[in-house]
């Protein structure tokens, strides 16, 4: 697809640029009429609200269509929150409250030396980076997907935060060796595992009673480092207040039955994430049906 | 950043209207503390941190401007041009008045958007409709926070005694 006008798509560049006006033009006593306004406006996009609306039928059994429809508004309302408050950090150094729960846990990933941080589409990237900043000493890389549009993609990189190692998960292989040096040498890999992207290494997965796919590669650099897997979710709890929940440490042994290992982890990591998103089901921000 | 000290949700210090810095250090002294209810808190002191002010200002500022379009046109209507409006201001009032940096451009912005708030406000105070009693309230509430501020000033050490609990 080209021309002029692909920067008004849903993905495209001008929103990212118009909500960058917004962050930095908006004051902050008139901030909840413009969510309210521009999350209602983005309903409008009809894969991603059906996506979503998918989604909560699944999470939620035995609803119905109309009640959706007002949850879909609500995760569209925390997304757009999440967004703004990632842009006030970024461009006005604006951090908002945080609370933890599982702290021993959390402690245990930065005294472990080496682990692998999964978490799910919630929260914020460069927030939650910030906190690790605050408390701990160690390397964190992370690992996405890039963004669809080439110009989106382009102004992201521009406007990121400096300290944040951030890798692009474009192809299977790419990464791996890179990243296995980096959990070896004592630092913490992040990555998302409640999505795959096009072209990378998935493992079979069973969320909510519905098949789906969960990325290959937290696990099998796991068994190949030996280093614990973290479950970290990074939760938005109201305004300008986010929770930082760390569950237990899920181990993948290196053993000759390998599909074995990884099915049990997976299911492991589904348990978690089920859990996680059953209590927190406007915060994921999973616009596709993950059973697809 | 405050660690560890839920005492702080309260501080005056997270609240940007003075009105609202008053009642924060009222609720702080009258009331109790707030409990620890996770296993660690950070808290941010800044002046736009509470959800509560803002939420109540945005409500205060939408029904004040609905009322004041509900004067020339149908409550239904007068709410779309109002929120319309608001919008367009911010847009019109963030190409305006620019500023070096983006901290100087939201302060001048909002500084931009309140004065248009109470300008407005005392447009419709002279007029004869029934909005005028919205615009006196709107004023009033204004000339509060104005009271307010002044009181903030005479109690400033108590303010800074309060804040002390947390430091460190």
């Amino acid at each position: 697809m080209t021309g002029w006008w692909r920067r008004f798509l849903v993905r495209g560049v001008f929103w990212r640029q118009f909500l960058r006006f917004g962050a930095v033009s908006v004051p902050p006593w008139i901030e909840p009429l413009v969510m309210a306004a521009w999350s209602l406006f983005f309903l409008l996009w009809g894969p991603g609200r059906r996506g979503v609306m998918r989604n909560l039928k699944a999470i939620i059994p035995g609803s119905n269509g109309v009640t959706n429809f007002f949850r879909c508004y609500r995760v569209f309302w925390n997304y757009a929150w999440t967004m703004t408050d990632n842009l006030h950090f970024k461009e006005l150094g604006v951090v908002p409250d945080w609370e933890f729960v599982g702290w021993q846990h959390f402690e245990a990933m930065q005294a472990s030396g080496g682990a692998i941080l999964l978490t799910a589409h919630m929260g914020s990237y460069d927030l939650g980076a910030h906190l690790f900043a605050e408390t701990s000493g160690q390397r964190i890389v992370m690992i996405r997907a890039p963004e669809v549009d080439p110009q989106t993609h382009a102004f992201e990189e521009a406007h990121r935060v400096n300290a944040l190692k951030i890798e692009f998960n474009v192809k299977a292989t790419d990464l791996a060796l890179d990243l296995l040096h980096a959990v070896r040498d004592g630092g913490i890999i992040a990555i998302q595992g409640d999505r795959v992207t096009p072209g990378i290494a998935d493992l079979p997965a069973t969320l909510f009673g519905k098949s789906t796919r969960v990325p290959a590669g937290p696990f099998a650099l796991a068994m190949s480092s030996g280093a614990p897997i973290h479950p970290v979710f990074v939760v938005r709890r109201g305004r300008r207040l986010y929770r930082l929940v760390s569950r237990e440490p899920i181990r993948v042994p290196a053993t000759r039955s390998r599909d074995e290992a990884f099915a049990a982890a997976v299911a492991e990591w589904t348990f978690e994430l089920e859990d996680v998103i059953r209590s927190w089901w406007y915060q994921w921000f999973m616009f596709e049906d993950f059973a697809s | 950043m405050v660690r560890d000290c839920p005492q702080a949700k309260w501080f005056p210090s997270r609240h940007r209207f003075a009105l609202f810095r008053l009642l924060a250090l009222a609720r702080a002294r009258l009331s109790k503390p707030p409990k620890m209810e996770v296993d660690h808190l950070l808290l941010a002191i800044d002046p736009d941190q509470s959800a509560a002010e803002q939420y109540i200002i945005t409500l205060f500022i939408i029904v004040t401007l609905t009322c004041y379009f509900a004067s020339m046109v149908a409550w239904p209507i007068a709410f779309l041009i109002a929120a319309t409006a608001i919008q367009a201001g911010i847009v019109v009032g963030g190409l305006v008045v620019r500023g070096a940096t983006s901290k100087i451009h939201l302060k001048r912005n909002s500084f931009f958007l309140m004065t248009s708030m109470v300008a407005t406000s005392a447009y419709f105070a002279m007029q004869t409709s029934p909005a005028r009693y919205v615009a006196w309230f709107f004023l009033a509430m204004v000339s509060l926070n104005g009271l307010a501020w002044l009181i903030l000033r005479i109690l400033r050490n108590t303010v800074r005694e309060l804040e002390a609990q947390c430091a460190g």
